[in-house]
């Protein structure tokens, strides 16, 4: 395989290549905050990536479907939620998940790849986002990474640049703290789980007050799973810590089978510390002389 | 700024990227890992107040909220709707908690209470209770553990920022409290809605079903403070959340965090004065 960018347009190529001025996205302060800590932002890169995809579910993965009255389905399988990772996996993995992580890892890589074209040490404030569309019969899923190469002033460079979604003043922030960011991590899960009777009945009109057991079930259960599949990734750089910046759920519950199924994706940064030069800086309290009850 | 000591910058980032080249070359150093959904600020400033974060912690329940026939024209609380609030509340925080207590901690900060209705079914919500479970480097200065006077460890919804500014004054958060109230509010009979047509008046039942639904939330919520030999509740936010049961049921809902002092004096450095140059 040619690296990811064998079909990167030229003109982009050229331009990073002969670019004689700094760009980027970052803001007058975020660029005086990295600038505090050393780093100058160097231009803008992209990883993007625009796939196909058919996103099938737990059923094509091995979930059973509900059979002709009811005997064999998800009931066969019990009262208990199964996830699509290793953890607990016992059906399979749907299409759906394999896109996600593919589709990000791809946007990610590609991003590195300029940052790495462009002798960055690092990618500040990265955005990632999948914008689903249509495109004949299939579902077009485009995903895109964009964030601002920086660059070190000292004489030790790295070949592998982080990655990170904080904002480079929350970057300089960090680095003034002895810590230094890795990479960004973006771990998505799901889970499937059968919908028994004793939930069914919770969830009636005219129930009381009550808690439905099969959705906390599910939703604890996947969530769990993303945290586990978060810190392992986030480890995987060999960060010793990793502040999240989103956690998403989504839930959603079979039209036809009693079955629901979730959709967790967490995102954040893993951070490794370092033993900062010069004296510990203790933060400073001020007073900001703002009018009204503003948060600084 | 020279009594800040800045390092030098360049050295900063040297120092930082040599890290990360060591980290590429040979990996970690074995040191136990956490996940925090603190912001960068907020990490550095629970570490400044001496907690190490040990992970991120959260409890969920998915509940089925009851339903309660109200009178139409009466200023009454829906008591089972403030029981199915508060219960499924509990039931998110406990387990919370037991996740924290499971790492080991010494309390939890940050801490978020949430609550989103499912398009799906019928008065079906999550509540979700989300933070950061933290250790103390150090017991308090004083004798005594962080923990509370239940044993558990504190909850908080401070920011980090907060937190920080409560240990630095001597104080320390001992759990998150708080008090709901569902209320109905009376539909005006026509006969009163015709008197008060083109009127500037003030609507009596309406303004007295506001304080008596707010004052319920409030005490519930001081009971709880009282129960954990609180000095006082910081923080507290009065809210009221319509959710989706139309225009005349709103829930009242007091939240804040229990405090108790440390010491006497509740004294931090003098705050520098500064004048920002940002636009707002």
């Amino acid at each position: 395989m040619t690296g990811p960018h064998s079909r990167r347009p030229s003109a982009r190529e050229e331009r990073l290549d002969h670019q004689a001025i700094p760009t980027g996205l970052l803001s007058v302060q975020e660029a005086a905050a990295l600038a505090s800590a050393g780093f100058t932002p160097v231009s803008e890169v992209i990883g993007a990536v625009a796939n196909t995809v058919t996103p099938t579910g737990f059923y094509s993965a091995g979930f059973p479907q509900w059979g002709p009255g009811g005997v064999v389905g998800p009931m066969a399988y019990g009262p208990q939620t199964y996830t699509s990772s290793s953890g607990n996996l016992r059906v399979g993995v749907p299409s759906r998940i394999t896109a996600l992580k593919a589709g990000y890892r791809t946007a990610l890589s590609r991003l590195s790849a300029e940052a790495r074209a462009v002798r960055a040490d690092g990618v500040v404030g990265v955005r990632l986002s999948l914008t689903v569309g249509y495109q004949g019969g299939a579902q077009l899923w485009r995903f895109l990474a964009i964030g601002t190469a920086v660059r070190s002033g000292g004489a030790t460079h790295t070949e592998t640049p982080f990655t990170t979604d904080l904002s480079g003043s929350q970057v300089a922030a960090a680095l003034h703290g002895g810590w230094v960011p890795v990479a960004l991590v973006i771990a998505p899960c799901m889970a499937i789980r059968w919908v028994d009777w004793t939930s069914r009945s919770q969830r009636g009109t005219f129930a009381a007050n009550v808690e439905v057991e099969a959705y906390t079930d599910l939703i604890n259960t996947c969530r769990h799973q993303a945290r586990q599949d978060f810190a392992v990734a986030a480890r995987a750089g060999h960060a010793e810590a990793a502040v999240l910046t989103d956690m998403s759920v989504e839930f959603e519950i079979d039209q036809q089978e009693p079955v629901c199924t979730a959709l967790v994706t967490i995102t954040g940064t893993s951070l490794a510390g370092f033993a900062r030069p010069g004296p510990r800086i203790a933060p400073l309290a001020i007073l900001p002389l703002r009018q009204g009850r503003t948060d600084v | 700024m020279s009594e800040l000591t800045q390092p030098d910058s360049s050295q900063l980032s040297e120092t930082a990227m040599r890290r990360l080249a060591e980290l590429r070359g040979h990996g970690g150093t074995g040191r136990p890992f956490f996940t925090s959904d603190l912001s960068v600020n907020e990490f550095l400033l629970v570490r400044e107040a001496g907690f190490r974060p040990l992970g991120l912690v959260l409890g969920s329940s998915i509940y089925h909220v009851g339903i309660q026939k109200g009178r139409w024209t009466a200023n009454q609380e829906l008591d089972r709707l403030s029981q199915a609030m508060y219960h499924a509340r509990e039931l998110a925080m406990t387990r919370m908690e037991a996740e924290a207590k499971d790492l080991g901690a010494d309390g939890i900060v940050g801490v978020r209470l949430e609550i989103e209705f499912k398009e799906f079914g019928h008065n079906l919500a999550e509540f979700i209770a989300i933070g950061t479970a933290v250790k103390g480097d150090q017991p308090p200065a004083t004798g005594g553990t962080w923990l509370n006077n239940k044993g558990i460890p504190f909850t908080s919804d401070l920011s980090g920022q907060d937190f920080w500014t409560l240990i630095q004054s001597g104080y320390a958060p001992l759990g998150l409290v708080m008090g709901s109230c569902v209320y109905h509010v009376a539909h005006r009979s026509a006969f009163n809605v015709v008197g008060t047509f083109g009127v500037n008046t003030e609507v009596e039942t309406f303004t007295q079903a506001l304080y008596d639904a707010r004052e319920l939330a409030m005490s519930r919520m001081q009971a709880e403070g009282e129960a954990l030999d609180g000095e006082g509740i910081v923080g507290v936010q009065l809210k009221n959340l319509a959710h989706t049961w139309g225009g005349h049921t709103t829930e009242f809902f007091a939240i804040g965090t229990a405090v108790r002092p440390l010491r006497d004096d509740h004294r931090i450095t003098t705050p520098t004065m500064v004048v920002p140059l940002t636009d707002r």
